[in-house]
């Protein structure tokens, strides 16, 4: 997927602001998406993968991530929302609730 | 903190923590927007009960209880004109976070894309569940911290309606 200038800004100086929260080795990798959200207005959606097996942010830690990306965010004069998950290697995911072919 | 505030947020924990192994959808997606609905509900106790006052009779209490909106709630708490204060920003920041994911939780039965990109064909993972449970204790917080003046001027934005 190409993305438009304004889009490449926003994932440079959300990546940049995420970054500077944690120590290097903490994060493995951040996606950051053009996305809407439930109710149709642009948003970002970015997800933190995180480097050690099942380590668990704080939602401090998340209000912080979501605080940082989103003062970064205005501060280029782009108002969308950052939607911040944080995923690690082995995350105890739900049950998948699809019937059996 | 409200007592119901306080509860929910017990219920929210419980039902994130309740499968052995592998969680069950239905617990995590409860978990999430019972998170939700916990800060929500103590939006709603606060223009309550700073606009009319917990010693007053239900049928002034219940209307303003029940004159927040969701949508528009979310749209109030991140204009620059209300959240002129690092908690009252945060407040919004973590309200916005957690009615998507509830809206996530309650109304739609896909894995969420992000998720999907990892193969993992969950909404949520349990670690999220309680990041979210806790990121919305943090939000009760900052809610009950705030100077009396503040929380009466959140009452009055979340409930009074401005003329375009």
């Amino acid at each position: 997927m190409t993305l438009s200038r304004k889009d490449q800004d926003a994932v440079e100086v959300v990546k940049t602001a995420i970054l500077a929260l944690f120590e290097p080795k903490t994060i493995d990798h951040i996606d950051v998406l053009p996305a809407e959200n439930q109710t149709g207005e642009p948003a970002l959606s970015v997800t933190v993968f995180l480097s050690v097996p099942q380590e668990r942010m704080s939602g401090a830690q998340l209000l912080d991530t979501i605080a940082a990306a989103a003062t970064a965010l205005r501060e280029i004069e782009d108002y969308r929302f950052p939607y911040v998950t944080f995923l690690a290697p082995e995350d105890e995911s739900a049950e998948d609730t699809r019937p059996a072919a | 903190m409200w007592s119901l505030v306080a509860h929910q947020l017990e219920n929210a924990r419980a039902l994130a923590a309740l499968d052995k192994g592998r969680p069950r959808q239905a617990s995590l997606r409860r978990a999430v927007s019972t998170a939700y609905y916990a800060l929500f509900q103590a939006l709603c106790e606060t223009c309550a009960a700073e606009l009319v006052g917990w010693d007053k009779p239900w049928e002034s209490f219940t209307p303003i209880f029940r004159a927040v909106e969701h949508g528009r709630a979310a749209q109030t708490l991140l204009q620059r004109n209300l959240a002129t204060t690092p908690d009252l920003q945060r407040l919004g920041f973590a309200f916005n976070e957690l009615q998507s994911t509830r809206e996530w939780a309650d109304y739609n039965p896909e894995p969420r894309p992000k998720l999907d990109a990892t193969k993992n064909a969950s909404p949520f993972t349990r670690s999220e569940a309680l990041t979210l449970i806790e990121l919305a204790e943090e939000a009760v917080g900052i809610l009950d911290r705030l100077e009396n003046s503040e929380r009466l001027k959140l009452a009055t934005r979340l409930v009074a309606r401005t003329r375009n």
